[in-house]
């Protein structure tokens, strides 16, 4: 399952490349006032550092509204940011540059125009940010799971002389990536695989650990057969799962969620 | 393909406005642009 193209995981985060083009129009401004200060013509310094600081605070509204689109924290930052720029284009086309002002403005217009066209604007929502709130939960749903896979993934690696039981896990851990990848691909199989996730990515860690602490007190050995047991069970489920998210079928699913909620509950574990 | 069309006529647009009127401001001899008409 591949990541969605231009975006890249790190640290259990979706992150996707934000807004870094309005951050360049910062530095000729910037090098004009560095030259005026130079040849001590403070008034045009002044206009330099002026239309500097108007860019920085146009590229961080663009960056911080490109951020925010599709998530639950609205942000008017793209209109804002437009608005910014425009006004620092002019400002940069009138003062530093010399236009007159008509050409300025058409300047200013100009680049208004360029932001809504490459970032969009808050006032005329793209067909992609009418699915945001779908989208902006299984974003959060999904680090969230990723953060408890990693969890998952220390207590994996602290098992010792217990191939079979890290062999489970690892078959867990990679039904649960995919479920993950089809999450992301299609933020609509969230509603079926939220209950799955909370249920077994929890149980899984508790799971685990529970069998590290064994281990630390050299109690495991015991235990493990039971482990096993409720691993493979896990295993085998996580994999029909994501047959069923394939299949979009959720009900038969439900019922066997409900069978292992009590199994782990029994275990001690959930 | 409508999206990444708009995208990028946007991201030519800024590189013409944004861009060149600061570049120019670089290159630009420092006149007040009261001067503009002034021979």
């Amino acid at each position: 399952m591949a990541a969605k193209p231009g975006s890249s995981r790190a640290g259990g985060r979706v992150i996707a490349p934000h807004a870094v083009l309005p951050f360049v129009f910062v530095v000729p401004p910037a090098i004009s006032a560095i030259l005026a200060l130079a040849k001590g013509d403070v008034a045009r310094f002044g206009q330099a550092a002026g239309v500097t600081a108007l860019f920085f605070l146009a590229a961080w509204l663009i960056r911080r509204g490109v951020k925010a689109a599709g998530t639950n924290r609205p942000f008017p930052g793209r209109l804002l940011g437009g608005i910014a720029m425009a006004l620092a284009t002019a400002g940069a086309a009138w003062y530093l540059a010399g236009h007159n002002m008509i050409i300025s403005i058409i300047f200013g217009f100009g680049a208004l125009a360029g932001v809504v066209l490459a970032y969009g604007s808050e006032l005329l929502p793209s067909r992609g940010e009418g699915l945001s709130a779908d989208a902006a939960d299984a974003r959060q749903l999904v680090g969230e799971a990723r953060v408890k896979l990693e969890r998952l993934n220390r207590a994996r690696y602290r098992i010792q002389g217990a191939p079979e039981l890290t062999q489970s896990l690892d078959g867990i851990k990679g039904w649960i990536e995919k479920i993950l990848a089809l999450i992301e691909e299609d933020p609509r199989d969230l509603r079926r695989a939220r209950k799955f996730l909370v249920v077994y990515l929890d149980g899984a860690g508790e799971v685990a650990d529970k069998y590290v602490a064994l281990q630390d007190k050299g109690e495991a050995a015991s235990f493990a057969p039971r482990f096993k047991d409720l691993l493979d069970e896990m295993e085998k489920v996580s994999a029909e799962q994501h047959a069923k998210l394939l299949e979009n079928d959720s009900f038969d699913l439900d019922v066997q969620l409900q069978v292992l909620s009590e199994r782990l509950k029994k275990e001690g574990v959930a | 393909m409508g999206g990444a069309l708009g995208k990028l006529i946007g991201v030519l647009l800024l590189l013409a406005t944004a861009g060149v009127a600061t570049v120019q401001g670089v290159i630009a001899p420092a006149t007040p642009p009261a001067a503009t008409g002034s021979n």
